[in-house]
């Protein structure tokens, strides 16, 4: 599970997360929304350690550890996983090899063994078929010359053979069109399990029609201002964040 | 009346001067009139230009006058027990089935006669061959170039080479150098390619580590027309070495010449390269990884001439500095009046890996016709910090990101060799300079 304390973070002074303080239990899944601007997407780089931010308070437990202190890779090898926004290009380093090196690496932070070619080929194959990424797709650069829907299945099946414990998904469904989201939706929710929790940001409803929160929480300024059930996502869709926002001010 | 200060000599110049009449008299029975006369040439332009500085342009990022402390005598104690020692060692390049050209400390030493393959042996004291001494006696653009002059005043051996159509398919031009003390040598090598005649070229260089030996090798490549011409050059000289290396390209009509070039090696290394081509419709690739640490200077200066129209010129080249290193990079393309829908893009990229590294980037056109497309473009930066929390965020330790980066950096230019062989193997030396890298 995930619990964030109280947190606090700035950039170049610029205070980002005001105590932000959020739990998702293992097994469910939080949606968090929020208006522009509110700090949702620098709440998950902070999560999963991008040093561009300084936390000056809280703290960040996934399974009751503290990971703040932890450099990303170790985050990510004790099960964290970000699905980005903008997943980012790497011309020259083909998608297959980036998935085999990235797996590899895991286990060996780990301390486990490395995955042999011919057990990563079949591991991957059958996970690329699940969510229509072709053999082409997987020899060709990682995210380069890829549609916005082909990066964002791309996030997916990343997140499929590493098998994080916690799943953040950064606007998984910008730039997506309803059978890429369909593709994608179902690709998160067949990771679905008791022992794993994700972490849903969004600005839509839409993707929760394919997602199902068990919770949902509105983020502004840098905290979460409410949290109720599935139907706070249907009802900030219809009001918008205004009303919550001001009454939270 | 304006006077123009002439400088003082430097004590490497006065040394090289000072050697030069008992060095050209000990090895004046060997390379015939053509041999001498490049002497005479090149010692006269010497004395008069002295080492080439920052006073003139070219050199201006690369100042062999104040870099080169002292001259290292030529070596001129060749024996069959040197070239020995130094095949004993491994060829920093492996090749199956190639014609092996093997130069030691500058002198060619013959192997096994290879069908198809003409080699004359600049050190015969009979006289050479017509063709070889016509070869000889070339005229080029660049005779007047600093470290041009000084190998040919300073010859120590070479070879002349002709490869006719149905020559073997890859010739390894194999420089060891040997010893423990400093010495210099000047190998000149001339390799002329038949119409279409189509061979790989290795070029590789590697000497000892620790010795302040100093290479000032002259390669001379003409293309006939439609001649087909892959070249792979691998500098890996030794670390106190200063490896001067000049390519002189003549290329002819409807020919194809691609060069890669890897360069790890040297504390002080300059590639330069003048092509020039002659006739209608060649095609021209040069590209290059530069990888450059602790003080290394590594220099490639190009000059692509375009004297007839419709030829094509790609330039490509990539450098990784770490520590206090530092690179260079000046790259002119010249399009003559003639030259009419010439096709030529030069790009340069650089990414530093520490405050102290350095980079300095010349592109420049000189195009005198009105109907061409030329471009050229020249980056420089540190490594993407989003494509490296991207890898981070995957599981992979910085060490492992960043040599991760950096050698789909270089891979992208390896991509143009042709030969897969080859390429591996280079991009295993590429992978090996990665995993010595110390990050701070």
């Amino acid at each position: 599970m995930l619990e964030i304390k109280n947190l606090h973070a700035e950039i170049d002074g610029k205070q980002i997360l005001n105590g932000l303080t959020l739990s998702v239990p293992a097994g469910e899944v939080a949606a968090i929304m929020g208006p522009n601007g509110s700090g949702k997407s620098t709440l998950s780089y902070i999560v999963a350690g991008r040093s561009d931010y300084t936390v000056t308070a809280g703290e960040v437990l996934l399974n009751g550890e503290n990971i703040l202190e932890l450099p990303p890779h170790e985050r990510a090898a004790r099960g964290l996983f970000l699905a980005f926004q903008y997943p980012v290009e790497i011309p020259g380093v083909t998608t297959h090899t980036f998935l085999r090196t990235a797996m590899n690496a895991q286990r060996k932070t780990r301390g486990e063994e490395e995955l042999k070619t011919a057990d990563f080929i079949k591991i991957m194959r059958a996970a690329a078929d699940k969510l229509s990424i072709s053999q082409e797709m997987l020899r060709r650069p990682l995210n380069v010359g890829f549609s916005g829907g082909e990066k964002k299945r791309l996030e997916v099946l990343q997140m499929t053979l590493l098998e994080p414990r916690f799943g953040i998904l950064d606007e998984t469904d910008s730039g997506l069109d309803i059978d890429a989201l369909r593709v994608v939706s179902e690709g998160v929710n067949s990771l679905r399990s008791k022992e794993r929790g994700f972490l849903v940001i969004t600005h839509y409803q839409r993707l929760l029609d394919y997602i199902k929160p068990d919770s949902v929480h509105v983020m502004s300024q840098g905290r979460i201002i409410k949290s109720g059930g599935p139907d706070l996502a249907l009802e900030l869709e219809k009001h918008g964040y205004r009303d919550i926002v001001a009454s939270a001010a | 009346m304006a006077l123009r200060a002439q400088p003082l000599k430097t004590p490497a110049e006065e040394a090289i001067a000072a050697s030069f009449p008992a060095f050209a008299a000990r090895q004046a029975q060997w390379g015939g009139a053509e041999v001498a006369k490049a002497r005479e040439d090149g010692i006269a332009r010497f004395r008069a230009n002295g080492l080439p500085g920052r006073r003139i342009e070219e050199w201006h990022y690369t100042d062999l006058r104040s870099m080169l402390r002292e001259a290292a005598a030529p070596f001129e104690a060749f024996s069959d027990d040197l070239a020995r020692q130094a095949a004993g060692e491994p060829a920093p390049i492996t090749l199956d089935g190639a014609a092996h050209l093997l130069f030691v400390n500058g002198r060619y030493f013959a192997g096994k006669p290879v069908a198809g393959l003409e080699v004359v042996d600049l050190s015969t004291t009979k006289s050479l061959p017509p063709a070889a001494a016509q070869a000889l006696a070339r005229e080029t653009a660049y005779a007047g170039n600093g470290a041009v002059a000084l190998n040919r005043a300073f010859t120590n051996g070479g070879a002349v080479v002709r490869v006719q159509a149905g020559a073997p398919r890859v010739i390894h031009l194999d420089f060891r150098d040997v010893g423990s003390e400093a010495f210099s040598t000047f190998p000149h090598v001339i390799v002329d390619v038949a119409e279409q005649a189509q061979v790989l070229i290795v070029e590789s260089h590697r000497g000892p580590d620790g010795v302040a030996y100093q290479t000032n090798v002259l390669i001379e490549l003409k293309l006939a027309a439609q001649a087909q011409v892959s070249h792979v050059r691998v500098n890996e000289a030794g670390s106190k070495s200063v490896s001067l290396a000049t390519l002189g390209l003549d290329i002819a009509d409807h020919a194809t010449f691609n060069l890669f070039s890897l360069n790890t090696g040297a504390a002080l290394s300059r590639h330069q390269i003048f092509l020039r081509s002659a006739g209608e419709q060649s095609s021209i690739d040069l590209a290059g990884v530069t990888l450059a640490r602790d003080k290394q200077h590594a220099d490639t200066t190009l000059v692509v001439e375009h004297k007839a129209p419709r030829c094509k010129s790609r330039e490509f080249y990539r450098y990784i500095i770490d520590d206090s290193a530092t690179g260079v990079f000046q790259g002119k393309i010249v399009v003559a009046p003639d030259a009419q829908k010439t096709d030529g893009a030069m790009k340069s990229q650089t990414i530093l890996l520490s405050d102290e590294a350095a980079m300095n980037n010349k592109p420049e056109l000189e195009i005198f016709a009105d109907d061409v497309l030329c471009g050229h473009g020249a980056t420089c930066g540190s490594l993407d910090e989003d494509q490296l929390f991207y890898a981070y965020s995957r599981g992979l330790p910085p060490a492992q990101a960043q040599a991760l980066l950096l050698e789909a950096f270089a891979g992208e230019a390896l991509e143009r060799i042709a030969d897969e062989g080859l390429r591996e193997q280079l991009r295993e030396k590429v992978c090996a300079w990665l995993a010595q890298r110390v990050i701070q």
